[in-house]
């Protein structure tokens, strides 16, 4: 139980520091956001001289209030899930347009680190039951290459090979634009049509890691006696693979995974953006793009807390997975 | 983990830094040349990087680039950024790799910006390092209400995904490598903090380190001259790990655009290429080559690691005939 | 009253391939056991008594490999678990890897040093029993397989409701003891047993053990017994080899090898501890350390620390030769076999037999040596 509150209470400070760090970095910042932002919206047409006040108080400068009370009215705002007004959007609220776009990266990130994650681990776990051989030898090499590939290269190459110049999958937007978003069939194949090449450079561009991390984590289980134990009893060689071998290499992939999660939202941020995917990525990027602090900063916020609370769940899997610490955690 | 050497060994040689980390370097033969002590040494570097297929292969993709990086812009004399009025060509004769929507030729700018990428990589990686290290062994050597703390950090920011933070805090401040890599060296450092931390603990309690806590040794002196000289194979393994992240997140922001606009690297080449549309002008060349060379260069430091981790771990050796010192696993 | 060999190994060869070169872990060994009896494999780590045991059940794993000789197994046939007359030995060696899964525990069954490293940690120990019967036994109906479960674990001395326990939750000497009931699951006729008393303490060692041996008398099992405690062999088993850099130095048995330890090793190996009964002996054990297989002595590998050295010792591997045992009172087969030159008339070089002081007197002469050289 001990573990519990502590890792909790990890997660609690993490998503404290990380509002804490977004609440300073505008005032440390050199120059005045709110005048940049004043401008830009004053080149749209008239703004009113309170959206400049609003503006100061959101980002903290010519004000008069002292840092900790613009804090603790921070804190408050957020606590009322009250990111702000988006500047670009005008006059749509930052809480309404996440709430449009998570949906889509929520979607593509689930269904890619899924498939991607299975699918590294169960290649991790043959080509570690029959290391030395050729399979081995080559997917080994070839996932070396893929080991350190960088997102957006990887989305420039689909999008110019499998899109532009082959044509096979589109390589814009999330569905058809001519359709109208809905729960009917035909939006909802043109999205997962859509879906396919950003889902496949995600998984190819990540599949590598979880493949390379399960296959040293099996090897080395391959060598315990209870392996050899398991062969010794004459069981078939896939339930010695599978339950004796990578029923324990897989735990401290599960310790991985939850360490590569941040790496993997934000290359799906990279994918969304050469995509052009209606998601938070892509809206993130357009936000930094147009100065449209606000979002930038909700969008920030909400990535932040969706990673600790899917390390929460990863933890929790984790704790299901090992009877040690299962019994540990609850005594 | 990775084993580092015994501890009676260390006892005997207090504080040498530059002991030979990884693999067991074998004896080293007197001579009477002047060059014996470079001879020695080049001797020992080639044992190390020839350990094993995967160290070999590894270093020699690494020290391709690392030499490109120092004497490609030499020997190659030309400016990355000339504009000429060959437009978008395909690779040819005279340009190697085309030519871009400026004209400027990629094969030129691919080389010079290799000593940009990797650079800024290694620079970046050894901010990484420094803080990790300091960290982590500060941590694990102190112990109580201070190891408490800096642990508590190190899960917080473990927890907090990196690159998103670093956009966002790339685009207060101004655009610029430099503002890139301390920004990835600040959001990089706590999976090595955490590595080294669990060694320092586990080291704390041998007797080298009694005997020098006995000895009335400073705690610093401790820490930095007598701990870190035996954890160097770890944190070499760290570094390298690292560096292919950082080599990864810096590419990505400058892919971003939040690059020095007048430099050349392989992020900004993608840049360029990306937001100059070489997609829609059938320009492969363009943005094929810097994306190849990254995953190329991370390649080579993988291979790298994955060999250190052989001699380490003799487990992950693959197959026949390359394993194993006697009998240790099986007959044991 | 000879009985019939239940396992004849024959000039077995087992060879890791090491980066520098080819390393002999097991040289040329040949071991008999019969049916019933126990055998006891001694020597210090290193010597190849481990790899013996995973080369009898072919559970040899990379960089190891077979490089030659038979392991022939005489069991009861058996065809859907009904036992049927024998049909003879087979060379376990040349089971095809069907074969080889049916003979795997329903005939050979194997107890590890480490129960904590044998026991799968994310699996129950009852699932651990069970999925033995559920391979070998798929006809047999599920409340039987787990009344079968039950009465193993009650066997051995452990709770049924143990069953449900993960191996992290058991103590050291109730982890050993469930490794044994799933070793006895399928009423094996062999079990080999590597060091399976070594991580335990002395008062739960000396508990299982004589479990086991009630076990054995009750369930009629031939056992090989692989321990360095030759002192506990002589208590337990029928007969005993020792093994010395991969090779056989001696093997007789249990009794006359304490009456009467022929090779200088095996000498140095049995008071290489104090004796519990008899006048007070100095404790000597042998000086120095088990040769580095990858640069074994030339000659006989014990050599460089034999009381008894001479020149042919460092030319001539000695061949294992058999002589009768000196004494009339011994019952038992009347055979010890040594190798060892100062046995063989061939080469004794006219020297006589070795006596128990002569061997005492060189060891004592041999650690003072070792000791001026460590000093120096």
């Amino acid at each position: 139980m001990r573990h519990v509150i502590r890792r909790i209470g990890i997660y609690l400070l993490a998503i404290w520091a990380a509002l804490t760090i977004n609440f300073f970095l505008p005032r440390l910042a050199p120059g005045n956001p709110a005048e940049i932002v004043y401008q830009r919206l004053s080149q749209h047409g008239a703004v009113s001289p309170a959206t400049l006040k609003a503006l100061e108080i959101e980002f903290g400068v010519n004000t008069t209030d002292p840092l900790w009370v613009q804090y603790i009215a921070y804190l408050n705002n957020l606590l009322h899930g009250n990111l702000g007004i988006s500047t670009n959007y005008f006059p749509n609220t930052v809480t309404q347009i996440i709430g449009q776009d998570i949906k889509w990266t929520l979607v593509l990130l689930t269904v890619s680190v899924v498939l991607s994650f299975t699918l590294g681990t169960l290649i991790g776990i043959v080509v570690a039951w029959r290391r030395g051989t050729a399979l081995d030898t080559v997917l080994s090499s070839v996932m070396t290459f893929f080991y350190s590939i960088l997102y957006p290269w990887l989305a420039l190459m689909a999008v110019y090979f499998l899109g532009y110049t082959l044509g096979w999958f589109p390589f814009a937007d999330g569905y058809d634009v001519t359709l109208t978003p809905g729960w009917n069939l035909d939006f909802l194949l043109s999205a997962a049509y859509h879906a396919i090449l950003p889902a496949l450079t995600l998984i190819i561009s990540t599949v590598a890691g979880w493949m390379l991390t399960m296959r040293n984590s099996m090897i080395t289980t391959l060598s315990e006696d209870y392996v050899l134990l398991a062969q010794a009893k004459g069981l078939r060689s896939r339930r010695v693979m599978f339950a004796y071998a990578a029923r324990n290499a897989i735990l401290p992939s599960v310790t991985g995974f939850a360490i590569a999660l941040g790496t993997v939202v934000g290359g799906a941020l990279l994918v969304e953006i050469v995509f052009s995917y209606p998601g938070i990525g892509y809206a993130l990027f357009q936000a930094i793009q147009s100065q449209d602090y606000s979002l930038a900063d909700g969008i920030l916020l909400l990535i932040i807390v969706a990673t600790v609370l899917m390390n929460l769940v990863v933890d929790m899997l984790y704790t299901a997975l090992d009877p040690r610490v299962r019994q540990e955690r609850s005594a | 983990m990775r084993q580092t050497s015994p501890s009676n060994e260390i006892a005997s040689v207090p504080g040498g830094a530059n002991r030979p980390a990884l693999p067991p370097l074998g004896r080293t033969y007197a001579s009477p040349s002047p060059f014996a002590g470079l001879m020695r040494f080049l001797r020992a570097f080639w044992r190390a990087v020839t350990v094993n297929r995967k160290v070999m292969l590894g270093s020699a993709i690494v020290g391709v680039f690392v030499l490109v990086a120092i004497f490609g812009p030499i020997i190659i004399r030309q400016n990355p950024l000339a504009y000429t009025t060959d437009l978008v060509r395909p690779p040819s004769a005279a340009h190697w790799l085309g030519t871009n929507q400026g004209g400027q030729d990629v094969f030129v700018q691919l080389v010079v910006g290799t000593r940009s990428s990797l650079s800024w990589a290694l620079l970046s990686g050894l901010m990484v390092m420094m803080i990790s290290i300091a960290v982590g062994l500060v941590s694990g050597y102190a112990g109580g209400v201070v190891d408490d703390i800096l642990s508590v950090i190190t899960n917080v920011f473990l927890v907090v995904p990196a690159f998103p933070l670093a956009i966002v805090a790339v685009e207060y401040f101004s655009r610029s490598t430099l503002t890139i890599a301390i920004i990835v060296a600040l959001t990089n450092w706590p999976w090595g903090a955490r590595v080294l931390r669990a060694q320092t603990l586990s080291m704390r309690s041998r007797e080298f380190v009694t005997a020098a806590r006995a000895a009335g040794e400073h705690t610093w002196r401790i820490i930095f001259l007598e701990i870190l000289p035996n954890e160097i194979a770890i944190v070499a393994a760290s570094f390298i790990t690292t560096t292919i992240q950082v080599l990864l997140a810096v590419a990505a922001l400058e892919f971003l655009g939040f690059g020095d606009s007048a430099a050349i690297s392989w992020g900004t080449m993608l840049y360029d290429a990306y937001f100059g549309s070489a997609l829609f002008q059938g320009a492969w060349w363009w943005f094929a080559p810097p994306g190849f060379c990254i995953a190329l260069l991370g390649a080579g430091l993988a291979l790298l690691n994955f060999g250190i981790d052989e001699v380490a771990d003799p487990r992950l050796r693959q197959g026949k005939r390359r394993r194993q010192r006697g009998r240790a696993t099986v007959a044991a | 009253m000879t009985r019939r060999p239940i396992l004849d190994v024959k000039h077995l060869c087992v060879d890791y391939l090491a980066e520098d070169g080819v390393v002999h872990a097991v040289d040329d060994v040949s071991l008999t056991l019969r049916r019933g009896e126990i055998l006891g494999l001694a020597g210090e780590s290193g010597s190849g008594k481990s790899t013996m045991a995973y080369a009898i059940t072919r559970l040899l794993r990379p960089p190891a490999e077979i490089t030659g000789g038979e392991v022939l197994y005489d069991g009861r046939a058996r065809a859907n678990g009904e036992m049927t007359p024998s049909v003879g030995p087979v060379d376990i060696l040349r089971l095809k890897p069907a074969q080889l899964r049916a003979v795997r525990w329903s005939e050979i069954a194997i107890v590890f040093q480490s129960a904590m490293n044998a026991l799968n940690p994310t699996m129950t120990v009852g699932t651990q029993v069970l999925d033995v019967l559920a391979t070998h036994r798929p006809e047999m109906p599920k409340p039987e397989r787990n009344a079968r479960a039950r009465a193993l674990f009650e066997m051995v001395g452990i709770a049924a409701e143990r069953l449900k326990s993960y191996p992290h939750e058991l103590s050291g000497g109730m982890r050993q003891r469930a490794t044994i009931a799933i070793a006895l699951a399928l009423s094996p006729e062999l079990i080999i047993m590597d060091e399976p008393t070594t991580a335990l303490d002395v008062v739960v060692q000396r508990e299982i053990l004589t479990e086991l041996m009630r076990l054995r008398e009750r369930l009629d099992l031939s056992i090989i017994f692989i321990t360095h405690d030759l002192s506990l062999l002589l208590e337990i088993a029928d007969t005993v080899a020792i093994m010395y850099a991969g090779r056989v130095v001696e093997s007789t048995s249990a009794h006359a090898l304490h009456r009467q330890p022929r090779h200088p090793y095996s000498f140095g190996m049995l008071h290489s501890f104090p004796s519990l009964r008899g006048e007070q002996r100095l404790m000597t054990g042998i000086p120095g350390s088990p040769p580095d297989l990858r640069a074994v002595p030339a000659g006989c590998a014990f050599h460089p620390r034999c009381p008894l050295v001479y020149a042919p010792c460092s030319q001539v591997v000695p061949a294992l030769m058999t002589m009768p045992t000196d004494s009339a009172a011994i019952t038992d087969s009347g055979e010890q076999s040594v190798a060892c030159h100062r046995y063989d008339p061939a080469r004794s070089e006219g020297k006589p037999l070795p006596t128990a002081t002569e061997m005492e007197d060189g060891y004592a002469t041999l650690s003072s040596a070792f000791q001026e050289a460590g000093k120096a």
